[in-house]
């Protein structure tokens, strides 16, 4: 007989239809959420409507303990989005995770996600608001280390000390917030300009969260959680949180800060650019692509069209957790392997899936009229039409040519190279199947959608042959990648490395900080826990009151020869005398 | 993984030829992943190794190995290509097995919660134990258990 080791979490087997009735119910509740307050947006956005509603807890000497919820456009497009795929995740996770020990756990952990983000983004309160942000680092937290290994314990601690450090931003920031009074930060947009500090603390809590430039290393390693985790949670969710804090407050960046947010914005974009290059984990180069992306966002923040970045968050979280739903189904085909040089061939093993895929990764380097698209071009040519630096334009083209690269060269192993693994797990699973379908379809229409109901225009510098300069670098690839050669071969040195290891920034960010603290406390260990004190006043007597107890044992355990001895010592004293 | 690297015994030349033969292949196989180029590859690598088979100078063999470690090192491959389930990699210890014993340590009302399973239990193990002492003898008087 065997027993169940999760009894307490789990329903049983008898019981499977229990989760499904769950997962489908949350499916459709999610479903209904999305189109509630997606056709709300719109109403908002058409009015130009914000509502508050507050909930008063109590009110006491003239202090006031009130919930406040803020419902205006912005917030209720992204909760549409939030909940659609939340919604998709969740049907997908009922094929994925099927097999799972804690199933009802992940389901768990990834609702009490879903309530966190609720939080985030309903909450105009910073004091409330660290209730969602909070919720998301540690329900992260929990997912990263979902399975038990060693490598996701590792990935998950430096997951929770990043996102800690981030919180701590943000503490430091609600801290220069009393100054002004209140928290709420509708109150604070009457004030035409606040404390640098305070921004200052608020722009780095949002880096941290959204994984920018010297805090980036935790979202590589955070995809060691399950699949659908990282298509929720590192890509559209949590790490989109920090880039939403920086367009509601877009409106106090002050030239200093603009300066310092483009330059790691775009330091961000060559980093990721170059890791996704000489990466081969599939799902750290979608995480790659992802940073990539939320830099490009916070970039058109920064460079003024704040309400564009936002369209491109949704527009990006809906494409990039299609393709993380698909990269999970690829990984259970090839049985867990998640190496893209076993992968190839694999639009003839599995087309279906492979052309969801395809699309989306089309849509993430801005093929015309795929979704990314829409926000993408217009992007560029608003950067374009700014007054910026060459150089950083260049560097701006440059890593949009490196995501053109890197999804080639990703398209390149995974359905160009020939079979290098034959799959016989076929994956036959409805909801996996309809929960992409579903998400293809808003991924193809969702962009251009947007556009027609938002009725955002801008205007057009770029000819329109220059839109598809996209597909002749796409057929340059094919030609250069074909005719010469794999681009990571015989390129070991240590430039390779350096890139393909994030600049070493893992390295700074975990290894280089703790090993000091540890060296520090190692000595402080030897000097004072086991110095002098410790071995003159408990170690000589602790040894003292052991040897004599093992003596005296001795003595008792051989009683009958230490009698005999005595009395043949007695009989000896009595001869001598 | 945790083991210290003593060499327990001297390998041969010809043992750390193949040695080097292996990894060499190995670390061709993380460079190319096409299938086909790979082979092609790894036949020129052998046809290098097969020119210096017959090599009876044993000074200039082991100048042949060392160099060829040298290659090696030179072209390793930064992220080399392994099993999923290997140690350290993805698949690795994904689940945690907790050992039998710690059904035992369950609190009286947990154990409630299946009376059949644990009657069950108790009754293996009193099995187990006649069966243990019936096979190698009682315990001795100073032994608390048996080992």
């Amino acid at each position: 007989m065997c027993l169940n080791k999760n009894s307490f979490w789990d329903f049983g087997d008898s019981n499977k239809d229990l989760k499904k009735l769950f997962v489908l119910k949350n499916k459709f509740f999610f479903f209904f959420v999305f189109i509630l307050f997606f056709l709300v947006g719109l109403m908002f956005h058409l009015y130009q409507l914000s509502l508050l509603l507050t909930y008063n807890f109590f009110f006491m000497n003239s202090c006031n303990f009130s919930l406040i919820f803020l419902l205006d456009w912005l917030s209720l497009m992204f909760l549409s989005v939030v909940f659609l795929i939340s919604g998709c995740v969740f049907l997908y996770s009922l094929g994925y995770m099927s097999g799972d020990s804690y199933v009802i756990r992940f389901y768990f952990l990834v609702f009490m996600f879903v309530c966190s983000m609720f939080f985030l983004i309903m909450m105009p309160d910073l004091m409330c608001l660290i209730l969602g942000w909070d919720g998301l680092g540690l329900v992260s937290y929990c997912l990263v280390i979902y399975y038990q290994s060693d490598v996701s314990l590792s990935s998950g601690y430096l997951t929770l000390f990043i996102n800690r450090l981030g919180d701590l931003f943000l503490i430091l920031s609600i801290c220069w917030c009393m100054n002004y009074g209140c928290w709420h930060y509708f109150y604070l947009f009457t004030f035409d300009n606040l404390n640098i500090y305070m921004i200052f603390f608020l722009i780095l809590a949002c880096l941290t969260k959204s994984a920018q430039f010297p805090f980036s290393s935790w979202l590589p390693a955070a995809m060691a959680a399950p699949t659908p985790v990282s298509s929720l949670v590192h890509s559209s969710t949590l790490v989109t949180a920090g880039v939403y804090l920086i367009i509601r407050f877009s409106k106090f960046l002050s030239s200093d800060l603009i300066f310092f947010l483009i330059n790691l914005s775009l330091l961000t974009v060559l980093l990721s650019g170059f890791g996704a290059l000489y990466e081969n984990d599939l799902s750290k180069i979608i995480a790659f692509s992802t940073m990539g992306q939320l830099s490009f966002m916070i970039f058109s923040i920064v460079m003024g069209s704040h309400y564009l970045g936002f369209i491109h968050l949704l527009i990006h979280a809906i494409f990039k957790s299609l393709l993380f739903l698909c990269s999970g189904i690829f990984i259970s085909l090839l049985m867990g392997s998640q190496d893209i040089r076993n992968m190839g061939n694999l639009g003839l093993q599995s087309p279906l899936i492979s052309s969801c895929f395809l699309i989306s990764l089309f849509s993430s380097c801005g093929v015309p009229f795929y979704s990314g698209f829409f926000s993408k071009d217009l992007i560029i040519e608003l950067v374009v039409l700014s007054e910026i630096n060459f150089f950083y334009l260049l560097i701006f083209f440059f890593s949009i040519y490196l995501t053109l690269v890197y999804s080639f060269r990703l398209f390149y192993f995974l359905f160009i190279c020939k079979i290098n693994f034959m799959i016989f797990n076929l994956i036959d699973n409805k909801y996996m199947k309809v929960s992409c379908l579903f998400l293809l379809f808003m991924s193809i229409i969702f962009g251009s959608c947007q556009f027609w109901l938002l009725d955002l225009c801008y205007v057009n510098v770029f000819d329109e042959y220059y839109k598809f300069l996209i597909i002749f670098f796409f057929i340059y690839f094919f030609i250069y990648f074909n005719v010469f050669t794999m681009l990571n071969m015989n390129l070991s040195s240590f430039i390779v490395y350096f890139l393909s290891q994030m600049w070493f920034l893992p390295f700074f960010s975990s290894t280089f900080i703790v090993s000091k603290f540890f060296n520090k406390s190692n000595f402080l260990f030897s000097l004072i826990d086991l110095g002098w004190t410790e071995y003159l006043v408990f170690t000589t007597i602790y040894n003292l009151i052991k040897n004599l107890n093992m003596h005296l044992d001795s003595l008792h355990l051989n009683s009958l020869k230490m009698y005999m001895l005595s009395y043949l010592m007695f009989i000896f004293f009595i001869l001598m005398i | 993984m945790g083991v210290p690297n003593i060499p327990l015994r001297i390998p041969s030349h010809a043992q750390k030829v193949c040695s080097l033969y292996k990894r060499a292949l190995r670390c061709l196989e993380s460079h190319t992943p096409d299938r086909p180029l790979m082979r092609y590859k790894a036949v020129l690598l052998r046809d290098r190794f097969e020119r210096n088979r017959c090599e009876k100078d044993a000074v200039k063999a082991t100048k042949y190995l060392l160099d060829g470690e040298k290659e090696l090192f030179e072209n390793a491959h930064h992220q080399p290509k392994v099993f999923a389930a290997s140690a350290g990699e993805v698949l690795w210890n994904r689940y945690g097995v907790s050992p039998d014993s710690v059904l035992d340590y369950w609190h009286p009302l947990e154990k409630a919660q299946y009376p059949e399973y644990f009657a069950r239990r108790e009754q293996r193990k009193r099995q187990m134990e006649q069966w243990w002492e019936k096979t190698y003898g009682k315990p001795g008087q100073d032994e608390k258990s048996h080992h």
